[in-house]
This record gives C-alpha cells, sequence and structure tokens, in this order.
C-alpha cells in the first residue's frame, strides 16, 4: 500500500519579544520507530495577512519518530507591530528514499499575535530598550489605536518619515545608526498625548584587542597586557577572557587591558594564548606562541647600598628577586659622576650583587646605578634603581705643618 | 654595631620642648653585666658621636645610670647608652632619638573663599615654626551636620579645600586644629554664609557696539554668572584707549545692580578702546572676580 | 545638633527664601539630567511636566501653619533625597551632588527655623500662612518608574521638574511668611529673639 504522507504536526509558534524571534515547534508523525530520515521543511511565514507573504525558506534536519523540533525567526520588524501566521510542509530529502518524492500538505496556518496583550493605549511604539550595533540599520514601528490622530515621529529631534504597512501601523527604517550616548538614542512619536518612544543603546563596534603581549616578572605568574581600543560606550563592557591551547585552561580577566596568568608547577615553558573579547554582538580574538623563558622582565633589585667606600674605592652591594630556581640575573652597575656614565659594568649574579668600583676620585660625590636583566635569555631590562655616595678625604700627601 | 639589647632606656624615643630639661635612664640587664662583667658604673652616654660630660649623668644603682639635659635646645640627635667593656671595648647597648620643638601656636586669621563652580578652600596663619610634624585640619559643620576633617597637605600646611560641594544660604562654622606631640591648640570658629565668599568667574564680554548717532559712545554686553539669576551683583569697568596705559573707571554707583550691558559715554569719536570688567557680589561681601578679557571698539565718525 | 544654629529669624528667614531661588532654578538639576538623558528636542521638554501628586500643591502649603510647612518641606524632601540615591544611575553625578547637598542645606535650616519658631511665643506661628480649611498634605510618596527606558526618562524627568517647580512654591510661601512679618513689624514678637 501506499506510504502516509509524512506531514508537520502540532506545528505552535511563540514569541520571544526580547530577541523578536518567532520560535516554532513541531513534530512528525508517521515515521517507524526505528527510521531516522533526513528532510527538508518550507516554511512561510505572513505579516498582518496569511495572504502576505514576506518571507519563505527552508529547514533541513533529520528527523526520528515523535522529535520534537525547533526553529527561530528573527524579525526585522518588532513583532508587536504585526500579526504574523506561519505556515510549513515538509518532503523527504533521503537518498534511501527512491524519487518521485513529493511535498506534503501545507500545515494551517498558525498565528503569532503580540498586539493581543497590549492594553488599549492610543499608541505604542516598538521595540523597546533595543540593543544595536553601531552602523547597523534598526526598524521601529508605531502602533496608532485613533487611525485620524496625526502622528509624527523623531530620531532625537529630526523628523522622520516611515512607511504605512497597515492601518494602524507605521514602520521606519533607520540606516546605519550611530552611537550617540551612553544613556541610549531616543526614537519617539508625538500624537495627541503624552509622547511615545523607545530607546536605542547603540553600541560601538568591538575593536580586536591590539598590542597583545605577555610577560613574566618571577616565573610564577604571566601578565598579558593588550590596548582594548575604544570603550563600547554601553554599561555592560565586554568580556575579556584567555585560553591556552595546550593546556586547555582559560581564565576570565578582570580588567580590560590585562590580565594574570598562574604558571604551574609543570614548568611548562610554551604558551598558546588566545585572547577573546565578546560583547553582545561580536566576539574578537588574537593569538600569541609565548615562550615563558622569552618573557621574563625581572623586578628592580633592591638595597643598593655603598660598602667600604674609601678616597678612590667603593664596593657597591645589592639584593635581587629569585626567579625561578635562583636563576642568573646579569646585572648592569653604572657609575655617573656629575651626571654622566663615567663607568659601565655587567655582572651575572643570583642572589646578591658586589662589586668593586675602583679609580675613583677623593672626596667626590657619585651616583651609582643598577638594573638586571634575565640572564638566560634577555628580553627586557628591570627598573633602574640609584644610590648617591660621596669617596672619603685623601690622606694628605706630606705631614702637616707645626707652628 | 648594637649587639643584642642588653640595657633599655627610659623614656623611648621622645619629643620634648626647647628650653625644657630631660632626663633618660639605662637599665642593664642582669645578663648582660654577668656577661660582659659591668655594671652602671661602666655606662657612658654619647649623643649621635660626642660622648657626654660625665658630671651630666650620675649612677642611680648598680644597674642603672640616668643623664640630664637642661635647658635643651633646638635638635634633633640620637642618644645612647654605652658601656666599657674590659676597661678597653666600647659598646652601645640602647638608643633613643631625642627631637625638640615647639607645641602649634593657635592658628590666626582663618579667612575661607568659594571660587565659582569650585569647592571652598581656607586659609590661616600658622604662627611660629614649632620645628615638629604638625598636623592641621580644617574642621567644618552645620547645626545639623559635621563635615569630613580636611587636613592640610604635608607642603601646604596653611591652606586646605574641603571635598563636598559649596550649599550656599547655609550658615557653616569653620576652624583649625592644630596638633603635633607637643599639643593641640584650635583656631578662633569663624561662622559665615558661603555665598558671602564667592569669588565669582570674570564675566564675558560679548559685545561693544558703537552708535551711528552717538559718535560719543560705545555699549558693552556681557554674560556672567548663573548666581545672577538669585544674587545681586555689582560691576567694576575700566576702559582706556588703545595706546593708553592707565583705566578709566566707570563710576561704581553707576554698575551697582546686576545687569548685562552698559553705555559708556564721553568717548572721543572715530577712535579705538578697550574695556574690561569684573563682578562681586552687590553688598561688598567675598571677593572681586578677576578682570574679564580685554574687548575693544571704535566709536563712531564724528559728522 | 552640632553647631549653632543663626537667632536671626530675618536672616534665616532670606536664607530659606534664597534657598529656595536656587534650588527652583532647573539649571541645577534638571537641565543636566534632560542633557545627559537626549530630552531637549521642544517634544520632549515639551511634556517633561510636573505631576500632580508627586509633591504637594501650591493651595496645600499656603494652608498649613508654619510649623507644619517646615515639616512638610522636610519630610518631602528626605523622601526625594531617598529618589536621588535611587537615580545615581540615570543623573549626572555632580549635578545630583549638589543638589543632595543643596537639600541638606535647606534641611539645616529648616531645623534652625523650626527651633526658632518653637522658642517663639508668636500666635502666628501657628496659623496657616494664608487662612482657611485646607486639606491636610497627603503623605508624600516615591512615585514607580516604569521598566521601559524611554518611559523611566520622561518619568524621571516629570518628578525633577515637580521638585523644581515644588520649590519655587515653597519660596513662595516663604516669601509670604516675610510680607506678613512685614506687615505686623511693629509687634512682632519675634523682636526679642533676633540677638545682635
Amino acid at each position: 500500500s501506499e506510504p502516509l504522507p509524512l506531514t508537520p504536526e502540532s506545528l505552535s509558534v511563540s514569541i520571544n519579544s526580547a530577541k523578536q524571534c518567532l520560535h516554532l515547534q513541531w513534530t512528525v508523525h508517521n515515521l517507524d520507530y526505528h527510521q531516522e530520515l533526513k528532510m527538508v521543511f518550507e516554511i512561510q511565514i505572513s505579516r498582518f495577512k496569511a495572504s502576505d507573504v514576506i518571507w519563505t525558506g527552508n529547514y533541513s534536519t533529520t528527523v526520528t519518530q515523535n522529535q520534537v523540533l525547533h526553529w527561530s525567526w528573527e524579525s526585522e520588524l518588532p513583532l508587536e507591530c504585526a500579526i504574523h501566521f506561519v505556515r510549513m510542509r515538509t518532503m523527504v530529502d533521503d537518498a534511501r528514499i527512491p524519487v518521485p518524492r513529493f511535498w506534503s500538505n501545507w500545515s494551517s496556518w498558525k498565528k503569532a499575535d503580540a498586539q493581543n496583550s497590549l492594553g488599549d493605549h492610543p499608541l505604542y511604539v516598538f521595540p523597546k530598550d533595543k540593543l544595536v550595533e553601531e552602523g547597523s540599520d534598526v526598524t521601529i514601528c508605531y502602533i496608532s489605536r485613533n487611525h485620524q490622530d496625526n502622528i509624527s515621529c523623531y530620531l532625537e529631534d529630526v523628523l522622520t518619515f516611515g512607511k504605512q504597512l497597515d492601518q494602524s501601523v507605521w514602520a521606519f527604517e533607520l540606516k546605519n545608526i550611530s552611537f550617540l550616548r551612553k544613556t541610549g538614542t531616543n526614537f519617539y512619536c508625538q500624537g495627541q498625548g503624552v509622547p511615545e518612544g523607545v530607546v536605542l543603546f547603540v553600541s560601538k563596534v568591538l575593536e580586536e584587542p591590539k598590542n597583545f603581549s605577555c610577560e613574566t616578572r618571577d616565573l610564577k605568574t604571566l601578565t598579558c597586557t593588550w590596548d582594548p581600543g575604544d570603550d563600547t560606550g554601553l554599561i555592560q563592557l565586554p568580556s575579556y577572557t584567555l585560553f591556552e591551547s595546550f593546556s586547555r585552561k582559560k581564565t576570565l580577566c578582570k580588567h580590560r587591558n590585562r590580565c594574570d596568568w598562574q604558571v604551574t608547577q609543570d614548568s611548562q615553558e610554551m604558551y598558546n594564548f588566545t585572547l577573546v573579547a565578546e560583547n553582545y554582538f561580536r566576539k574578537r580574538s588574537v593569538s600569541i606562541l609565548f615562550n615563558l623563558i622569552h618573557g621574563v622582565h625581572p623586578v628592580a633589585p633592591y638595597n643598593l647600598f655603598p660598602k667600604n667606600v674609601s678616597a678612590t674605592n667603593a664596593t657597591m652591594t645589592w639584593k635581587v628577586h629569585s626567579i625561578g630556581n635562583n636563576s642568573a640575573l646579569l646585572c648592569q652597575l653604572q657609575l655617573l659622576g656629575e651626571g654622566k656614565v663615567i663607568q659601565q659594568h655587567n655582572i651575572s649574579i643570583r642572589v646578591n650583587g658586589e662589586y668593586l668600583l675602583s679609580e675613583l676620585e677623593p672626596d667626590t660625590e657619585y651616583m651609582a646605578r643598577v638594573r638586571c636583566a634575565y640572564a638566560d635569555h634577555f628580553w627586557k631590562w628591570s627598573e633602574l634603581i640609584s644610590q648617591n655616595f660621596t669617596t672619603a678625604e685623601a690622606a694628605p700627601s706630606e705631614a702637616p705643618d707645626v707652628w | 654595631e648594637l649587639i643584642v639589647p642588653c640595657a633599655h632606656i627610659h623614656p623611648e624615643s621622645s619629643v620634648v620642648q626647647i628650653g625644657s630639661n630631660f632626663t633618660a635612664v639605662c637599665v642593664l640587664k642582669e645578663k648582660c653585666m654577668d656577661d660582659y662583667h659591668v655594671t652602671a658604673d661602666d655606662i657612658f652616654w654619647k649623643i649621635s658621636r660626642a660622648t657626654v660630660s660625665r658630671d651630666q649623668y650620675t649612677v642611680i644603682n648598680r644597674t642603672s645610670s640616668s643623664v640630664t639635659f637642661l635647658n635643651i635646645p633646638l635638635i634633633n640627635v640620637l642618644l645612647t647608652c654605652n658601656i666599657r667593656m674590659f676597661g678597653q671595648i666600647n659598646r652601645s647597648v640602647y638608643g633613643i632619638r631625642i627631637i625638640s620643638g615647639l607645641p602649634p601656636e593657635k592658628p590666626e586669621n582663618l579667612s575661607c573663599i568659594v571660587n565659582e563652580e569650585k569647592k571652598m578652600m581656607c586659609q590661616w596663619d600658622l604662627g611660629r615654626e614649632t620645628h615638629l610634624e604638625t598636623n592641621y585640619t580644617l574642621k567644618s559643620e552645620w547645626a545639623t551636620e559635621k563635615f569630613e576633617d580636611c587636613k592640610a597637605k604635608r607642603d601646604t600646611p596653611t591652606s586646605c579645600t574641603v571635598n563636598y560641594p559649596p550649599v550656599y544660604f547655609v550658615n557653616i562654622e569653620v576652624w583649625v586644629e592644630a596638633e603635633n606631640a607637643l599639643g593641640k591648640v584650635a583656631s578662633d570658629h569663624i561662622n559665615f554664609d558661603p555665598i558671602d565668599k564667592v569669588k565669582f568667574n570674570p564675566p564675558h564680554i560679548l559685545s561693544v557696539n558703537n552708535s551711528k548717532e552717538l559718535s560719543s559712545i560705545l555699549k558693552l554686553t556681557w554674560s556672567d554668572s548663573r548666581f545672577r539669576s538669585f544674587i545681586t551683583l555689582k560691576y567694576d569697568i575700566q576702559y582706556r584707549t588703545k595706546d593708553a596705559s592707565t583705566w578709566n573707571q566707570v563710576p561704581p554707583e553707576d554698575t551697582s545692580s546686576t545687569r548685562s550691558s552698559f553705555t559708556v559715554q564721553d568717548l572721543k569719536p572715530f577712535t579705538e578702546y578697550v574695556f574690561r570688567i569684573r563682578c562681586m557680589k552687590e553688598d561688598g561681601k567675598g571677593f572681586w572676580s578677576d578682570w574679564s578679557e580685554e574687548a575693544s571698539g571704535i566709536t563712531y565718525e564724528d559728522r | 545638633a552640632t553647631g549653632k544654629c543663626s537667632g536671626k529669624y530675618h536672616e534665616l528667614l532670606l536664607q530659606l527664601q534664597r534657598q529656595a531661588d536656587l534650588m527652583q532654578n532647573p539649571s541645577t538639576l534638571l537641565d543636566p539630567y534632560i542633557h545627559l538623558q537626549g530630552l531637549h528636542s521642544p517634544i520632549l521638554k515639551g511634556s517633561c511636566m510636573e505631576r500632580l501628586g508627586d509633591f504637594p500643591s501650591e493651595d496645600v502649603l499656603w494652608r498649613l501653619s508654619r510649623q507644619d510647612f517646615l515639616w512638610t518641606l522636610n519630610t518631602t524632601l528626605g523622601l526625594f533625597l531617598r529618589m536621588l540615591s535611587a537615580l545615581q544611575q540615570d543623573l549626572p553625578k555632580a549635578a545630583q551632588q549638589q543638589a543632595e547637598m543643596n537639600i541638606r542645606g535647606l534641611g539645616n535650616n529648616i531645623h534652625c527655623m523650626a527651633q526658632l519658631l518653637r522658642g517663639s511665643s508668636d500666635p502666628e506661628a501657628a496659623e496657616p500662612t494664608r487662612p482657611g480649611p485646607g486639606p491636610t498634605p497627603p503623605p508624600p510618596s516615591l512615585p514607580m518608574l516604569p521598566l521601559d527606558t524611554f518611559k523611566r526618562k520622561l518619568r524621571i524627568c516629570e518628578f525633577l521638574q515637580g521638585y523644581h517647580r515644588f520649590m519655587r512654591r515653597a519660596g513662595q510661601v516663604l516669601r509670604g511668611w516675610g510680607e506678613r512679618q512685614g506687615r505686623n513689624r511693629r509687634h512682632s514678637p519675634l523682636r526679642g529673639l533676633q540677638r545682635a
């Protein structure tokens, strides 16, 4: 006997006003229990009247018996401004089924009417509190109960002209909307009474983070920094997440321009970092391959003191913060006289530094400066620290005059 | 080098008033006396590197020696208690810092100013130098509310700017408290309405227009403070010919109430004049604003 | 209380009047709000009218005794102060802080005036500024703010407009005190209270 036709059943349509989406849900009957079939569904959407079809499209998926199928459709026109009708039909789209194949009958039209929940206010404007990205287009509409009202609409204080969609519904297509202020852009319509309107929250386009780089000061914590670019202008800030692909770990960054990453004990040296900036509209990401050893920027040394200062010599001592297992640090000691560098010495140390400065002038004020870098792989000098000192007076070359 | 303290000086580091006397007592610990075979007789005092003369200190008992300084001058020194061990080795066993100075004098000439759109700033005279770290705190309160203390910065001890916006027409009581290690003193309280302490922003001359009909006049218009809607202002208007160096003054009685324009008369025809204007509260309370930017205009030709 | 109140009735009354003048000026709060929220177009500004019931009416204020008027003024502004802190996200920070300080300052002067009137034997202190039975002022309440941002913007605008209008009304009543005082100067019981 002829196989029973497969038809979409118990189609239901719901409205998601916040996302301005129609949400469809249905099942397909007459499938054998074990059967899994590839099917294509043709969907039609009409507005105001069922006969006014405004959108047709196909949706293909694999279907099993009594499986509940879902599909959403975003409307550019706020759903509150029009009654929408949806119907669909289906056809098997599975190579195992011989041709010819036939479309099922259309389902009955399902109505999505957001207007029935509206009150009896003379004028409504939609969508409420919409989030839009700068440069995009937005459709705003109003519903006027009193058809003879003369209604004018404004974007901020600019008179704006729309298109009549229905006896009581007008739509306004705002092209290439721009960011105006954090508190939103006002669109409003003036009829008889108080103006009715909406606020569009325009977000600037999220920029790709620039100058993304990482460094460590102690081989225990990595700090990645970047330039996030312009603030998007919304109260909700974009989120920044740092992913590391080798360890498959991630961390949500607390700041919009820097992020700390704990170096684990397993002495991982190579890191493949991806920084993802995300807001309601976009995701931006940048990646770098980072070698821990190549990014060591030591903390400044400390306690730089002149020890055993004589007329012509001075022993400079200083301390450093240990890195890793007391890894070697290359320190550069400079001697300045009258503001000019007169000696410069490079010294490799691990914990404490000590160096004898010689050939100094007696009773003379000097400045000693020191900075250090990671000896295994030079990347950046630490900050400089300095200390002034004065050499002792020289002993008199001849005996003092006696009176 | 200080070896493990085997003595103690009472009092600890101290601030003393210049001209007063000061006594310190060094008490050796028994263990120290046993270890180094010393008693209070072996104690000698030093101020920085100088040894104190013997007649200034006395042995109180086996463990203690006291030293006294009379009529302390201005000092900031280290007083150390030292022992002579084995007849030749000197060791410092304890030290205290002695700083001398003066208690603060009562701050005088407290006055306050409210620059328009800025917060209230008060200033005062400190009185004599105390040679000590002295904190100056501006106190302010209404009848119903105390405001947060305004602590003068170290480098500007004679003034403080409060951190709350000015509220006009509400009497506020203000005074200064000065405090250091040797004492605390408060200035006289002053009570005023901040509106009487305002220094307005200078007016902005909008135009200087001549008149075809009258070649001896120029009309000034200006915009000034937003206070004008609820405060009567008075103005000073000065003018001079372009090349002159001295200013002429419009009689104050002609500009003694809120206005935004004035016609200056008796000018020479076809001559360029430069004008400037300032304003203050009509009753003379508060401060003259700075002079406006100068603006000039040319009288019309004589017919 | 901490510091001293001015014991001079006329000086205190003048300060109250001037405070009302200052606080009724929309440039101190409403205008910065309108600018921040982009409500400066003629239509939106035009729709930013005080809503009845947000603040006591002029008629109510005129019919209150001076003590009751001071109480109503203080209570109403106390509620407004709470609303101000609830609206922090919506208001420009500097204007909100200054308005808050102005209200606290007015509260200070109200306290001092009430203290002065309590200390006075002036029968007029208990009489309404303008005779005749008057409705007892409805207990002031905070407006419910709509969720829809556009309606919220306008509703806050109406509320701030109401605050400025209320302060103008209060200023007029305070001037009424001044004028009545002028008419009865010869036997003003308060004269004894004015210290030099």
